[in-house]
C-alpha cells in the first residue's frame, strides 16, 4: 500500500477521534512510559555485532548540511570499525551531483574543505525518492519485500547492538522526510518496540539532530535504548558553519560537537557516554542537547563509545599445537578469551514486558460514540438557537 | 409572529416545501447511505489469529525422546534391571535440563535406527564409539563405580553442557549458511607473498567431507576470494623477534573498511575464514597472548562472525605464486575446528570415535539442541506477533499471515507431544516452524498505518466536513420546525371545521 494512500486512510479512520478530542480536549491522554525494571545492572556489553542506521531525511541543495551530517556519521562509524554490510545509509538527496555543487563528487563537512566525506569507498543503500517514511519503518521492523537486497536490509539479531542517527528538519514529536511527509515521535517508538519483540537489538543507541529534536524520543517505550537529541521542545537547532565557496551550511552545530568528539576516539578507546554526555553545552551546541537514559539498563559510565560506534570487540585466541595436521580435540578446553569480562555472558536480563504503552490508537468504542454524541448535540444547539 | 411570517416564507419560495423536503431528505439519505460505506472501506483487514493456541504455546517444555539400550553381551552385570533403573536417575538430572526424555531399558529387539546402544563387553577399560552405539569395555575387577563412570561420559555425549563463553560463539541457527574464505596478503612484495591458493581442489578433499556431514544440519554455499592489499588499521607492536599484536588490537584486527569481505549475494548468514599473511616487515606476527608457542600459525576465532588464522611463512624467498598445498591443509584443518566451534558441536568425549570428524553422538546432541532453540525461538515469535498485533491497532493482519502462523502452529504440534522421530527429522519440523513464524513476523503487509497526530487530523478534516454537516443539521432542524407547526396548523384548522 502507498503512503499517501495510507495516510488518507488513517486520517479517515481518525475522524471520530479527532472529533471527540477537539470538544474533549481536555481529556489529553498523557503518554506515560514505564520504567524497566533493572533485575542487575551489567557492566560490560553482551552483543557480538554492531549495526548502524543512518538517514538524512531531507532533500535539497540548500540542506547540503543535512547529507553533510550523515556522511560525517558515516565516515565515522566506519573508521570505528563497523563494516559496511552493517551500515545502512540513507540519503535523501545527492548534493555529490547537484549540478550546483561547484566541487563535483564532494561533500564536505567543514569550511576550507579539509575532508572529503563522499570520497572514494561510500555505499549508500537507500538514495533520493526511496528515503521514504514506508521504507524506513519497513528496514527497521523488518518488513520488507522478499526481493529487496541484503546490503538494504536490517540483519540484526538479539545480540546487535544498534545506532540510529536521524538528520533533517523536524519539530514537535515529528521528522520531516523528502518535504511531503512526516515520521512522527510515535511510529519510531512502535517500530523499536516491534523490533525489541522480534529480538532485533540487543541495545539501541538513538540519535536525532533537528529542531526541538528531544521530542523525538519521548515516546519510547521499549528496553535498551538509549537516545540523544540536539535540542529541546521549542528551540531550534543551528547550522555550524558556511562554507563560501560551496554556498551554503555544511553541517549542524550538534553533529558537529559530536563528530568532533569521535575524531578524538579510536577503535580501542575506552571512552564512554557519560563523559561524552557531559561535552554537550549551549555555548558550542547553541540548543540544549538531551540525554535519555531512563530505558537503558546499564550505567552510562560503563557504556563505552565504542559499544555503538564501533566493530565488535570480542576474540578467542586458540592455541595452535606444533603440526595442526594432526587430529586435534574441536575446541581446544583451554582457549582463551582476549577480552576481560567473556566469561559472565548475561542473559538477556529483561523479560519481555507486555505493551503497557500504546499510542492512542483508534480510541475505545465509548469513547468514539460519547464523542459522535456530543458533536451532534453541539451542532442541533447551534442549529435549534439560530433557527 | 411566526403565523404571518410563515406563509410569506412559503408564498417566496421557488419550491413547494414538499420537494424542498425531498432535497433536504436525499442529503441525509446520502449521509446515512455513505456512513457505513465509508467506514467499512476504510477498515483494516485484521484476520484473527489462533491466540490461544499461541499463548499457550508460552513456557511449554519441549521434552525430546532419547531411548537408549544396554546390552549386556557379556552378562557382567548380576543385575542389569537394577543397573537401568540407576543410570536412569544418575542421567536425569543433565538430560531434562537439556530438554531431553531420556528412558535407559535393557536391550530389545530395537525399535528404530535413532535409538542408542550400549554395548557392554569384558576388556581393558575403554570406550568406543561407533555410529549411534558405545562400546564400554569394562574391567571385571572395578565394576562397582561402572554407573558413576558412565553418566558422565554419556551426560557429555547426549547433553553436552554449554558455557556462557559457547553460547556467545555460536552462530544462531539458519538453514543455509554462506562460508566465505578469503586470503589476505598485508602487502604484496616480490618475494614471500601469495597471489593465489588452491582453495578449490583441496576444499572437495578436505572440508566438504565435513559439510557433508552436516548438512542435516546446514545448507552450506561457499565462496572463496584473494586479495592483494589488506592492510592493518593498527600498528603492532615491536618486540625482539618481530611483531606482537595486543589484545586490544586482536578486537580491532578485521579491518572491515578497507578489506572488502562483505558477501552482497544472500541474505544468508556468512561465516568468514580469513587467511592473513603479514606484510614482510611484519614478520613474524604474534599474538600476545600465544606468543610462547613459536611455530607458523596463528588463530582465532571471533564469535559468531569467523576465524583468522595469521601465516607467517619462513623467509625462503619464494618468488610470488600460489600458497603452497601443505600449508593449505593445514589452514583448512584450523578452519574445520573453527567451523565446529563456530556451529555448536561439541568437543569430543574421551571415547575413541569412528574415523569421521564428528560422531553420529556429536551430530545428534547438536541437531537436538538446534531443534530445542528453534521451537523455542519460533514461539517466542508467534507470541510477539500476538502481542504487537494486540497492542497496535492500525497493524493489518492478512490471509497470507494467517496461514504462516497456522503453518508454524502445525509444525509445533509435532513438539507437544514430540513425535518418536529421527533428531533430522524433528530438526525439520522446527526449522520449518521457525522459519514461517518469522516469515509471519517480517510480512511486509503487516506495515501499520503510520500514527498522526490529532492536531493534523483537525486540521484535515475541519475545513472539509463542518462547513457541510452545520447547514445540513441546521436546514434540517428548521425544515422539522416549520413541518410540526403545519401539521399542528392543520390539526387545528381539521378541528375547527369539525367542529
Amino acid at each position: 500500500m502507498g503512503a499517501s494512500q495510507g495516510v488518507v486512510r488513517q486520517l479517515m479512520l481518525r475522524l471520530p477521534s479527532c472529533l471527540l478530542a477537539l470538544l474533549l480536549s481536555f481529556l489529553a491522554v498523557g503518554q506515560q512510559t514505564n520504567p524497566v525494571d533493572e533485575f542487575f545492572t551489567r557492566t560490560s556489553s553482551t552483543h557480538t555485532n554492531n549495526w548502524a542506521v543512518l538517514v538524512c531525511a531531507s532533500r535539497y541543495w540548500f540542506n547540503y548540511r543535512h547529507m553533510a551530517n550523515a556522511l560525517g556519521m558515516y565516515r565515522t562509524v566506519k573508521r570505528l570499525g563497523i563494516p559496511d554490510s552493517n551500515i545502512i545509509l540513507m540519503l535523501a538527496d545527492d548534493v555529490a551531483c547537484n549540478t550546483r555543487n561547484k566541487f563535483p563528487g564532494s561533500v564536505y563537512a567543514n569550511q576550507g574543505r579539509r575532508l572529503d566525506l563522499y570520497g572514494d569507498n561510500i555505499e549508500v543503500d537507500y538514495r533520493g525518492y526511496e528515503v521514504t517514511v514506508e521504507n524506513f519503518i519497513r528496514l527497521l521492523t523488518g518488513r520488507v519485500e522478499d526481493s529487496v537486497p541484503r546490503s538494504k536490509r536490517l540483519l540484526t539479531d538479539e545480540r546487535s547492538n544498534v545506532f540510529v542517527y536521524m538528520t533533517g528538519h523536524g519539530g514537535n514529536e515529528f521528522l520531516k522526510f523528502q518535504d511531503n511527509e512526516e515520521i512522527s515521535a510515535f511510529d519510531i517508538a512502535d517500530a523499536f518496540e516491534q523490533m525489541w519483540q522480534k529480538k532485533r537489538y540487543n541495545e539501541l543507541f538513538f540519535m536525532i539532530d533537528t529542531c526541538q529534536a528531544n521530542t523525538m524520543y519521548s515516546k519510547f517505550y521499549s528496553p535498551n535504548i538509549l537516545a540523544t537529541g540536539s535540542s529541546m521542545l521549542d528551540e531550534n537547532s543551528y547550522s555550524h558553519e558556511n562554507d563560501a565557496d560551496i554556498g551554503v551550511a555544511v553541517i549542524d552545530k550538534f553533529t558537529h560537537h559530536v563528530l568532533s568528539y569521535l575524531e578524538g576516539i579510536n577503535k580501542t578507546s575506552k571512552a564512554n557516554f557519560k563523559d561524552f554526555f557531559e561535552t554537550y553545552n549551549f555555548e558550542t551546541i547553541r540548543s540544549h542537547a538531551g540525554v535519555r537514559s531512563d530505558l537503558f539498563d546499564r550505567k552510562l559510565e560503563d557504556t563505552l563509545l565504542t559499544d555503538f560506534f564501533g566493530g565488535v570487540a570480542q576474540v578467542e585466541v586458540m592455541d595452535i599445537p606444533p603440526n595442526p595436521s594432526v587430529q586435534e580435540p574441536l575446541v581446544k578446553p583451554d582457549q582463551k578469551l582476549a577480552q576481560e569480562g567473556v566469561d559472565d555472558a548475561f542473559p538477556r536480563s529483561i523479560p519481555r514486558q507486555s505493551l503497557s504503552h500504546v499510542n492512542p490508537p483508534g480510541m475505545s468504542g465509548w469513547r468514539l460514540w460519547l464523542g459522535c454524541a456530543l458533536m451532534v448535540g453541539l451542532v442541533l444547539v447551534v442549529g435549534v438557537f439560530r433557527g | 409572529m411566526a403565523d404571518t411570517a410563515l406563509p410569506a416564507e412559503s408564498a417566496v419560495a421557488f419550491q413547494t416545501p414538499s420537494i424542498r423536503r425531498l432535497i433536504i431528505l436525499s442529503y441525509w439519505v446520502a449521509v446515512i447511505i455513505g456512513l457505513p460505506i465509508w467506514l467499512y472501506t476504510t477498515s483494516i483487514q485484521r484476520l484473527s489469529l489462533s491466540e490461544s493456541q499461541v499463548i499457550s504455546l508460552q513456557g511449554q517444555p519441549v521434552d525430546i525422546p532419547v531411548n537408549l539400550y544396554l546390552d549386556d553381551v557379556d552378562n557382567i552385570l548380576a543385575n542389569s534391571d537394577h543397573f537401568v533403573r540407576t543410570l536412569q536417575t544418575s542421567l536425569q538430572s543433565c538430560t531434562s535440563s537439556a530438554g531431553l526424555a531420556l528412558v535407559v531399558s535393557n536391550a530389545q529387539s530395537s525399535t528404530s535406527d535413532y535409538d542408542y546402544r550400549l554395548v557392554l563387553k569384558a576388556g581393558s577399560a575403554d570406550c568406543k564409539i561407533d555410529g549411534r552405539s558405545l562400546r564400554w569395555e569394562v574391567n571385571r575387577a572395578n565394576k562397582a563405580s561402572l554407573a558413576t563412570q558412565m553418566t558422565a561420559t554419556l551426560c557429555e555425549l547426549l547433553a553436552p553442557r554449554s558455557s556462557a563463553a559457547d553460547e556467545r560463539r555460536v552462530v544462531q541457527y539458519a538453514p543455509k549458511v554462506r562460508l566465505s574464505f578469503s586470503l589476505l596478503n598485508e602487502e604484496v612484495f616480490m618475494e614471500d607473498s601469495f597471489s593465489s591458493w588452491n582453495m578449490e581442489s583441496l576444499f572437495q578433499g578436505h572440508v566438504a567431507p565435513l559439510l557433508e556431514r552436516l548438512s542435516p544440519l546446514h545448507n552450506f554455499s561457499v565462496e572463496s576470494q584473494t586479495q592483494v592489499y589488506a592492510p592493518l588499521a593498527f600498528d603492532p607492536q615491536r618486540v625482539d623477534n618481530g611483531h606482537v599484536i595486543s589484545r586490544d588490537q586482536l578486537t580491532v584486527f578485521v579491518n572491515s573498511a578497507e578489506w572488502t569481505l562483505a558477501s552482497g549475494v544472500t541474505t544468508d548468514p556468512v561465516l568468514h575464514f580469513l587467511l592473513f599473511i603479514p606484510s614482510k616487515e611484519h614478520r613474524p606476527l604474534q599474538i600476545e597472548s600465544s606468543i610462547e608457542h613459536d611455530d607458523y600459525f596463528k588463530a582465532f576465532l571471533v564469535p559468531q562472525w569467523g576465524g583468522v588464522v595469521i601465516y607467517n611463512p619462513p623467509a625462503l624467498g619464494q618468488p610470488l605464486g600460489p600458497l603452497p598445498d601443505t600449508v593449505l591443509q593445514d589452514v583448512l584443518s584450523i578452519y574445520k575446528n573453527q567451523l565446529l566451534a563456530l556451529l555448536g558441536v561439541s568437543a569430543n568425549c574421551r571415547c575413541i570415535t569412528d574415523s569421521s570428524d564428528i560422531s553420529q553422538w556429536q551430530l545428534d546432541a547438536l541437531m537436538r539442541r538446534r531443534t530445542i532453540e528453534n521451537v523455542n525461538r519460533s514461539v517466542d515469535a508467534l507470541n510477539s506477533i500476538v502481542k504487537v498485533v494486540n497492542s497496535i491497532q492500525q497493524m493489518p493482519v492478512g490471509k497470507d499471515v494467517r496461514e504462516d502462523v497456522n503453518t508454524a502452529l502445525d509444525a509445533l504440534a509435532k513438539f507437544y507431544p514430540p513425535l518418536p522421530l529421527s533428531p533430522s527429522e524433528l530438526l525439520a519440523y522446527s526449522a520449518r516452524a521457525l522459519s514461517t513464524s518469522s516469515h509471519a513476523f517480517f510480512n511486509p503487509g503487516m506495515l501499520a498505518l503510520l500514527y498522526f497526530p490529532d492536531a493534523h487530523n483537525y486540521a484535515v478534516y475541519l475545513p472539509l466536513f463542518a462547513p457541510i454537516l452545520v447547514p445540513l443539521f441546521v436546514t434540517g432542524i428548521k425544515e422539522f420546525k416549520v413541518w410540526r407547526k403545519q401539521r399542528k396548523q392543520q390539526k387545528l384548522d381539521s378541528h375547527k371545521k369539525a367542529e
